[in-house]
Order: C-alpha cells, then sequence, then structure tokens
C-alpha cells in the first residue's frame, strides 16, 4: 500500500491472559462444555476463538489476570490432560475493517516487520482483533501509525492520552447486564462461501498478509477469520472465509506466497454474526448459543468472539436451523441476509 | 441530490458498523465516532444532516454531547436522535428515557434497533 488508510480508531486491552488449549479427544460438544464452565464461574471472556481440525477442538481464550488460573486449574480438573499454554498478553483492536481484507494484510504485514507476530486472530462485524504478548503491545500500537491514520488521533501519545476512564467504564458496563433472554442487536447471516484453512509456520503469518492484500485486489470481502493453537511448535493455524467462487484459485494464491503452508478449502459454508451489548466477553452468552446451536444439531466450523460480537461458521444447508436455534434463546428483533 | 449525511456515535464499533451498514444500504452516507470527543471531533470536521448518538459512553456521554450541540447555535439545529439501552438490560443505569428528551435530543431509539422504526425517526426529521 502507498499511502495510508484511514480507519475509525483501535483500542487496547491490557491485563489480561491469553490460554489456549487443545481437546484431541473427538469431542463434539467440547466449546459448549467448557463455556458452561467458564460460565457457572461468571468468568468474562474478552476474545475466544474455537476451531475445528478433523474433530480435535483448538481454543484460543483471554480473561483478565485474576482469573486465569482458576480456569487452567478447572480446564484441568474437568477435562483432564490437556495441552495448555498461558502467558500475559494484551489484545489490540482496529475498526472498521469493512470486510476488506486488505486491513488485516496490512496488520500482519506490520506486525511482522517487528517480529511481533500475533497470538491469536479473530475479526468481529467492524473490527480485528489480535492478541500479542504484553511486553511488545507498545511497540505494535506505536507502529499502526504508520500504515494507518485514525481520524481523531495523529499520534500515539493523541490515543494515550485519550484512553483515560474508558477501561473503568468498560468494566463497569459489562457488570450490568444481567437478562433472563438476552438482546441482540444485530443478527446477519450470509451464505456462498468457502472456509479456508491455512496450517502455517508462525513466523509466515506476516506473508501471509500478502495474500490477504491479494484477495483485497480481487475485491473480495473477508467475512471471518480466526486463528486456532497448533500442538506443533511455532505452528499456527488460520482459518478464514471468502465468497465461492469458481473463477479464483484461492489456495494457488496462498501456495504462491508461502509455498509450505498446509491449505484446506471446505467449500459451501455460511456464516452468522450475532452483535449485543457486549456479546464479545459477557459470561454466559456464548455458553446459550452453543448448547442451543448442539440442540439443533448444528455442526459449527468455527467460532470467534470479540468486541461486542459472536460470529460462526457452519455448513450452508444448516444455516437456517441455526438461526431458527438462535431466535430460540435470544431476543432477536431482526434477521438480515447480506449478499457476499 | 446530494446523499444525506449521518453520523453515528457508540463506544461499541460493532453496533456503529451494524448501524451504518443499515443505512447505507437505504442511500445515506455514514460517518462513524466511537466516542463522545471523537463525534464532537467529527461535527465540527463535516457537519452532518442527523446524529444517532449513544448514551453510555467514555470520555463524553450522549448526554453532554446533546446538550452541548443544542446550546450551540451553529449546531442547534442538527437533529439528535438517541441510542437508549433500556429496561432489564441496563439495571445499574441511571440513564431513562426522561432523562434522554429532557436533553433536547429530537428522538430516542431504544436498543435493540427496530430498522424500520428507525428509518422512520430519521425520515421525519429530515
Amino acid at each position: 500500500m502507498n499511502t495510508s488508510t484511514r480507519l475509525g480508531g483501535f483500542k487496547v486491552l491490557k491485563d489480561v491472559v491469553w490460554i489456549s488449549l487443545i481437546h484431541p479427544k473427538g469431542d463434539d460438544r467440547f466449546p459448549t462444555a467448557f463455556s458452561n464452565l467458564i460460565a457457572g464461574e461468571k468468568i468474562n471472556l474478552p476474545f475466544l476463538t474455537s476451531g475445528d481440525q478433523n474433530r480435535a477442538w483448538g481454543l484460543n481464550l483471554v480473561v483478565d489476570v485474576p482469573d486465569a488460573q482458576k480456569i487452567s486449574d478447572l480446564i484441568k480438573s474437568e477435562f483432564g490432560d490437556i495441552n495448555l499454554m498461558t502467558t500475559r498478553a494484551a489484545i489490540l483492536s482496529i475498526f472498521p475493517h469493512r470486510s476488506n481484507p486488505e486491513i488485516i494484510g496490512v496488520l500482519l504485514d506490520v506486525l511482522g516487520k517487528l517480529g511481533n507476530q500475533p497470538i491469536a486472530l479473530a475479526n468481529s462485524p467492524s473490527a480485528i482483533s489480535a492478541v500479542l504478548s504484553e511486553d511488545v503491545i507498545n511497540e505494535a500500537t506505536n507502529a499502526l501509525f504508520d500504515p494507518f491514520q485514525f481520524g481523531p488521533y495523529r499520534t500515539p501519545a493523541d490515543w494515550k492520552l485519550a484512553q483515560k476512564g474508558k477501561e473503568k467504564l468498560y468494566k463497569e458496563v459489562v457488570a450490568s447486564y444481567q437478562e433472563k433472554k438476552p438482546k441482540v442487536y444485530g443478527l446477519e447471516w450470509q451464505e456462498a462461501q468457502e472456509l479456508l484453512h491455512v496450517k502455517l509456520d508462525s513466523a509466515h503469518l506476516g506473508a501471509m498478509g500478502a495474500a490477504f492484500k491479494d484477495f483485497a485486489q480481487l475485491g473480495l470481502v473477508l467475512t471471518f477469520l480466526i486463528s486456532r493453537p497448533s500442538k506443533e511448535k511455532n505452528k499456527g493455524n488460520l482459518f478464514f472465509c471468502l465468497p465461492e467462487s469458481d473463477k479464483h484459485n484461492y489456495i494457488g494464491m496462498i501456495q504462491k506466497l508461502l509455498p509450505q503452508a498446509s491449505t484446506v478449502e471446505d467449500p459451501s459454508v455460511a456464516s452468522f454474526s450475532m452483535n449485543g451489548p457486549h456479546f464479545g466477553d459477557r459470561y454466559g452468552i456464548i455458553g446459550e448459543l452453543l448448547m442451543a446451536l448442539d440442540e439443533a444439531r448444528v455442526e459449527l466450523l468455527g467460532l470467534s468472539c470479540s468486541i461486542h460480537s459472536i460470529t460462526g461458521v457452519l455448513p450452508a444447508d444448516q444455516i437456517h436451523s441455526a438461526i431458527e436455534a438462535i431466535q430460540g434463546c435470544f431476543d432477536v428483533p431482526s434477521v438480515i441476509k447480506k449478499e457476499v | 441530490m446530494a446523499k444525506k449525511y449521518i453520523l453515528v456515535v457508540d463506544d461499541d464499533p460493532d453496533l456503529v458498523e451494524t448501524v451504518a451498514m443499515m443505512l447505507e444500504s437505504r442511500g445515506f452516507e455514514v460517518g462513524r465516532a466511537y466516542d463522545g470527543i471523537e463525534g464532537e471531533e467529527s461535527i465540527k470536521e463535516r457537519r452532518p444532516d442527523l446524529i444517532i448518538l449513544d448514551i453510555m459512553m467514555p470520555r463524553k456521554d450522549g448526554y453532554v454531547l446533546c446538550s452541548e450541540l443544542k446550546a450551540n447555535e451553529e449546531t442547534a439545529d442538527i437533529p439528535v436522535v438517541l441510542l437508549t439501552a433500556v429496561g432489564e438490560a441496563v439495571p445499574t443505569t441511571t440513564y431513562t428515557h426522561a432523562d434522554g428528551m429532557s436533553t433536547e435530543a429530537d428522538d430516542y431509539i431504544p436498543k435493540p434497533i427496530d430498522t424500520d422504526g428507525l428509518l422512520e425517526v430519521i425520515t421525519g426529521l429530515l
């Protein structure tokens, strides 16, 4: 990109711990059981991704520092021998991305050049969130001002000045919501998409940014993005959705830039996204959604929970069952079908 | 005819995007701001034809911004629609519909937002 791209803003959530876990036992209900376990302890999750790989679920989650040990202990006692990693982290979220793959491409490029690869990634309808190690977050936020312009903040100092008080209000507001039937502000869904799963060296995430920029050049929209932890050291998994296409060879485009990456394509998927008051982090919301989908026998292929939204990907022929299940347990005023 | 320009101000970027997409699909041009101060700066940069303003926001909340806009002769005539999360959703808040109306907002819309209701309010004010 030759000139900087104007975005609305970005936010950073500090004093959190990233936890990743892989449940290898082929239990389709694992994400539901895990979410309900956390909800039972009233622990908020500011970030969650969940990806299925041959029926082994991999989760990235972020919690407040005081909750981290409790969660680790709970996971071990409830699920036994499980591959678990934790580290002090921060969440960087930039917005709005307007489904343009260029934005994630540039972000991965910037972080790659710094040598600060994201530990986890997810998008919501407005934002791309990257979980970064706590000790690199300041360097990463400063570096954003090179490729991006942020309307109200011309420099990192402007941005820092504007953050005072935001964290306190955020926590007070999250704590205030306790509806019997949670209200959804917006439920959108899209069909005719392909789910791509790229397994790559973590050090090559920056190069993956170039692939996203290529997708942007073709005018494609990116509707879903998550990372999934890998059992293999220094490896990562990206799951993302692009429009179904006979014209474009997505795997070929990725392999041209990343010959060592392994890419799998799942055609004919659909996605849904539900936005509600602090849906990205309030305890109980994700558990309720997953239980409803389980009961409707919907097979989720990937899930993200960030900012104020939950986004899921599933086989295209199950989208109507999923929408019906969501309407059954949430207060949904309108359902919007988005055209890709 | 030039498109009407609506500014949406809310600290939930996902909600801003939901409302923006809804309005853009109906032919409006939409500006986005993510707290009261950003909203204020955006209004100085470009005068909107209408403002959709959340109430609970950091730095400057919707009530304060609305009152300031209405007290300023240069912005007093810009219609302001307040977004309110009411009832059981926000049991700890002291904000109410009555407060919203007392800040001289032109109208209010409860969350979750009913698309037809919002468009009706906007059309009535423009």
